[in-house]
């Protein structure tokens, strides 16, 4: 019932009430009425019987005093006009009845035989009054009444159902009058509550409930319009400051997600997603993890696992993101727990993409481990790796090679051609050697024209074919220079990696030495280090050389060799011999040059040195006079260095003068390197030496084959053919038909030719074939001490 | 005793026919209450007496059933009883009984007793019959064996005594035969 009512229209419940509390206001009426009705007619009729009675009981004090039944009867007939009553007694003194006056419907009496216990009393509708009779304070009698009461009721509930019919049709008629007013009471709450049914349904807070009347509905539609306006005004700048946090969150320039504890996206700022190549709703759903680089995601995990066990702390790490179309970022992320009002745990997944700066440290790193010309690992770096694997080799017993690589001829091109053909001719050999070695071996440039390579799981055996092959492809490679081309050699040092090795520097050393070694023995030749190797052990680094150079200077520990040139067609002449110089060390041992000259040149002691050998070479021959006399010529070299020495010129003739040297018996080579790259040096030094009778020679003639051009500027007397073609000259053509030309243009142009590296009698008898002047080298004599010339 | 016998001999001869069941007893008990109840419907002018007397003239028919009155009141005196052989004897009665068994009144004679000052204010009740159309006050008739009131108003009225008219209704009103 009371649930029916409360979902009942507000006019239905003000008409409910209405009807309802007519219907009870009638029915409230109705009952009132009845009971004052029941009691008006008891009291009345009542009054009216016992009045009745004490008149009757007047009137019959006479009759009763003189037993007169006649008179008394005709008092009692009196009643009979009143329909009411049924009968009426009256006895006498003796309490015996006296006379009775019988209703008209009924034949015998209904008054009881005497008077005792009658009194005035009610018995449901009917009436009994009794009245004692009194004469002179002395009752003498009584009178009793019984009337009935259900006429008189009856009457007055008639009259009583007009009046309630009359209170009805009032009421309906009232209702019918105010059921209308019914309309303007409930009307304006009505378009209240659509109206605000209206915002709720449609959020739109610009709607305005119409004030209809000024009474308290019209204050609440006026409080609900304010309302309404503040909410829309607090609603707007919410939406306002909310659009601006989205448009920050969404904006922010790192990626912001929100991940349940298993990695489940749950949201992710629009950046973020822009940055994966997705859309924010595709991303929501999916795992963190398979946007995470492999190999990262467990240290992800792991952090993730962290935040956890830490819900205050922030953890950072840089991990590789996976993009959507495969692009990998660098991001550096901060995570750390979320908990909510509700205790839910999450995870706040924050990620700056540090790409660029990943990128520039990478470079950076690479840069510092890179030769920047060549894109090799640089020496640094090498030495990290040679570290590495010198400590890993303790504890196995694999075998790795060290490879010290060192170009022959570099020095030509780069003198001759200038530094970027240099650089380009490293870039290339650079290239050639990588696709010569295996993929997993590394190759490094480690200064200069020195190359490293470390060839891993390799034993000897391997490590020296490998190198073999190395040296003949840079043997073959042709480089070529604007209209010019060059080949080149290389010397290559090897040291075996092992249990028994020394540290990385000794290894270094080893195989810089083995290379020195190499060089030494004629160029382009590969020679493996061994512990028992005495020569070898006793080759240091070129900076250990520069010192030793300066010693050996002043301490006099260089000493000259001489090596014989002979004429090929086996003509007598005088001596000719090309001073060479050796070092002798503290232990007697007697160092070729090639181990320490690139160092004085490299250092600036070129020029010391070569006016040491000058020096001591004119004191020798001063000091033999009778060699002197027999000496045909003896040729001198100098450095490029030398030829641009202002001082030299004056050196020499100072010395010249000093030991009465004949100019005519001293020839200086220099090599056709120096002399191209000190060109206008070198022109006025011949020019000004040649003047007094000295003569010129032009060694290594060929190396840098950028010779012919400039020969007919260097006015030199012989050309010395580079040994790297001779050697070969037997088997090789090219190298045949080399010798072969330089020889006959050397001839046109009037000059005397010298093969270098004669190292047999077939080479002799070839030689002499091609009509070359003069021979040298260990085929015909080896260098030896001047005094055992 | 034998006078009282003589008297109910005489009233069953009498009332025989009519009232065969009366008793002489319950006549004069009816009669002696009759006597009491005037007091209450009559009333008298002041008199300078300290009782209420009723006075009986002559024999006394009610014997000892009168003294039963001597003692109520009427008027708020207490009632007397005075018992008469004469008439002239009679003095400051309110109520005189005449007899009924004496020879009859003089009726010539008795308006002129009546209004002897011994007279003055009394009612005059006696059983004689036609006692009031002969100049009594009131007189009781036997009907139907019932003692009935006949009743003289003008008498009365001369004698300045007033009669409530509820009396008036149970007695019968007669007028004296002189008096027309």
């Amino acid at each position: 019932m009371n649930s029916f009512f409360s979902r009942l229209s507000i006019k239905a419940k003000l008409l409910a009430i209405l009807v309802f509390s007519n219907i009870l206001s009638l029915s409230l009426a109705m009952v009132l009425l009845i009971i004052l009705t029941v009691f008006q007619v008891k009291n009345s009729s009542k009054e009216d019987m016992l009045a009745m009675a004490t008149l009757l009981a007047n009137r019959s004090t006479a009759a009763l005093s003189f037993d007169d039944k006649e008179v008394a009867q005709e008092n009692l007939q009196a009643l009979n006009d009143l329909a009411i009553v049924k009968a009426a007694c009256l006895y006498g003194n003796d309490g015996q009845l006296f006379t009775s006056l019988k209703a008209a419907k009924t034949n015998h009496s209904l008054c009881p035989k005497d008077i005792q216990g009658l009194a005035t009393a009610f018995k449901q509708l009917e009436l009994q009054v009794f009245k004692p009779v009194v004469l002179d304070d002395e009752v003498i009698g009584g009178i009793y009444i019984i009337a009935d009461l259900t006429e008189p009721f009856w009457q007055q509930l008639q009259y009583d159902g007009i009046i309630l019919l009359i209170l009805l049709i009032a009421s309906v008629l009232t209702f019918l009058l105010i059921a209308p007013l019914l309309t303007r009471v409930s009307r304006p709450i009505i378009t209240l509550a659509n109206t605000a049914h209206k915002i709720s349904s449609e959020r739109d807070y610009s709607h305005r409930a119409s004030k209809q009347n000024d009474d308290e509905l019209g204050k609440l539609v006026d409080a609900f319009n304010n309302m309404i306006s503040t909410v829309e005004q607090q609603n707007r700048a919410l939406v306002n400051v909310k659009n601006n946090y989205i448009a920050l969150y969404d904006n922010n320039p790192t990626m912001v997600f929100h991940l349940d504890l298993n990695g489940i996206i749950l949201s992710v700022n629009r950046f973020g997603a822009r940055q994966l190549e997705l859309k924010v709703d595709q991303l929501q759903g999916c795992s963190i993890f398979d946007f995470i680089h492999p190999s990262d995601v467990s240290t992800c995990k792991a952090m993730f696992e962290l935040c956890q066990l830490n819900p205050h702390k922030v953890y950072k790490e840089e991990i590789r993101k996976i993009c959507l179309d495969g692009r990998v970022i660098w991001a550096r992320e901060s995570a750390r727990l979320l908990i909510d009002n509700t205790g839910a745990r999450n995870l706040l997944l924050v990620c700056e993409d540090v790409t660029e700066a990943k990128q520039l440290s990478e470079k950076v790193a690479y840069q510092a481990s890179h030769d920047a010309l060549t894109g090799l690992v640089n020496r640094a770096e090498f030495d990290i790796y040679l570290k590495n694997l010198v400590e890993d080799v303790q504890q196995s017993s694999a075998e790795h090679a060290l490879c010290y690589l060192d170009l022959d001829q570099f020095k030509i091109v780069n003198d001759t051609c200038g530094h970027l053909a240099g650089d380009e001719l490293l870039r290339q050999i650079g290239d050639v050697l990588k696709s010569n070695i295996r993929q997993h071996d590394l190759l490094a440039r480690l200064g200069g024209d020195e190359f490293g390579v470390l060839m891993y799981d390799c034993s000897m055996q391997q490590a020296l074919r490998v190198c073999d092959k190395l040296r003949s492809v840079i043997r073959d490679f042709l480089f070529c220079w604007e209209d010019r081309s060059f080949n080149v050699g290389v010397s290559i040092g090897i040291s075996m990696i092992n249990k028994t090795s020394g540290n990385a520097v000794e290894l270094l050393k080893e195989a810089d030495a083995a290379c020195y070694a190499a060089k030494e023995k004629g160029r382009n030749r590969v020679h493996v280090f061994t512990p028992d190797d005495e020569e070898l052990a006793s080759r240091q680094g070129e900076m250990q050389w520069v010192e030793r150079i300066q010693r050996g200077l002043d301490e006099n520990r260089f000493c000259l060799y001489g090596q014989l040139i002979v004429p090929v067609d086996g003509r007598q002449e005088g001596k000719h011999f090309e001073t060479l110089v050796r070092y002798q060390d503290e232990k007697g041992n007697i160092i070729p040059p090639g181990a320490f000259l690139p160092a004085a040149e490299r250092y600036n002691m070129a020029a010391a040195m070569d006016q040491w050998v000058i020096s001591n070479l004119f004191v020798w021959l001063a000091e033999h006079p009778a060699f002197l006399n027999d000496l045909s010529v003896c040729s001198v070299n100098l450095s490029g260095l030398s030829l641009s020495d202002d001082n030299m010129l004056a050196f020499i003739d100072q010395q010249f003068s000093e030991w009465g040297i004949p100019t005519q018996k001293i020839c200086f080579e220099i090599t056709e390197t120096a002399a191209i790259s000190h060109l206008g040096n070198a022109r006025h030094f011949i020019d000004s030496l040649r003047g007094k009778g000295c003569w010129f020679s032009l060694d290594d003639f060929g190396s840098g084959l950028s010779s012919f051009a400039y020969l007919k500027n260097l006015p030199v007397d012989y050309l010395k053919i580079d040994g790297l073609f001779v050697k070969d000259i037997l088997h090789d053509e090219v190298d045949l038909a080399m010798v072969e030309s330089i020889n006959s243009i050397g001839h046109v142009m009037g000059k005397k030719t010298i093969a270098e590296f004669v190292e047999n009698d077939e080479i002799m008898a070839r030689l002499r074939q091609l009509g070359v002047d003069y021979a040298q080298g260990y085929g015909i004599a080896k260098p030896v001490p001047l005094d055992e010339l | 005793m034998s006078f009282f016998r003589v008297i109910l001999v005489l009233i069953c001869f009498v009332l025989a026919p009519t009232v065969a069941k009366a008793e002489p007893s319950l006549e004069n008990k009816v009669k002696v209450a009759y006597l009491y109840n005037f007091t209450k419907f009559i009333s008298w002018p002041e008199k300078n007496t300290e009782t209420f007397n009723i006075c009986i003239l002559g024999n006394n028919p009610f014997g000892d059933l009168l003294t039963l009155l001597e003692t109520k009141k009427a008027g708020g005196k207490p009632i007397k009883l005075y018992y008469y052989q004469r008439i002239s004897e009679v003095q400051q009665c309110h109520i005189l009984y005449l007899p009924d068994s004496t020879r009859p009144v003089d009726l010539a004679a008795l308006p002129e007793v009546l209004v002897v000052s011994s007279l003055k204010n009394t009612l005059t009740v006696s059983s004689q019959p036609s006692f009031a159309e002969q100049g009594g006050m009131i007189g009781f008739v036997l009907k139907e064996g019932r003692v009935k009131l006949q009743i003289n108003l003008l008498v009365l009225q001369q004698q300045g005594l007033s009669i409530s008219a509820k009396l008036l209704e149970v007695a019968e009103v007669v007028k004296g035969v002189n008096h027309e």
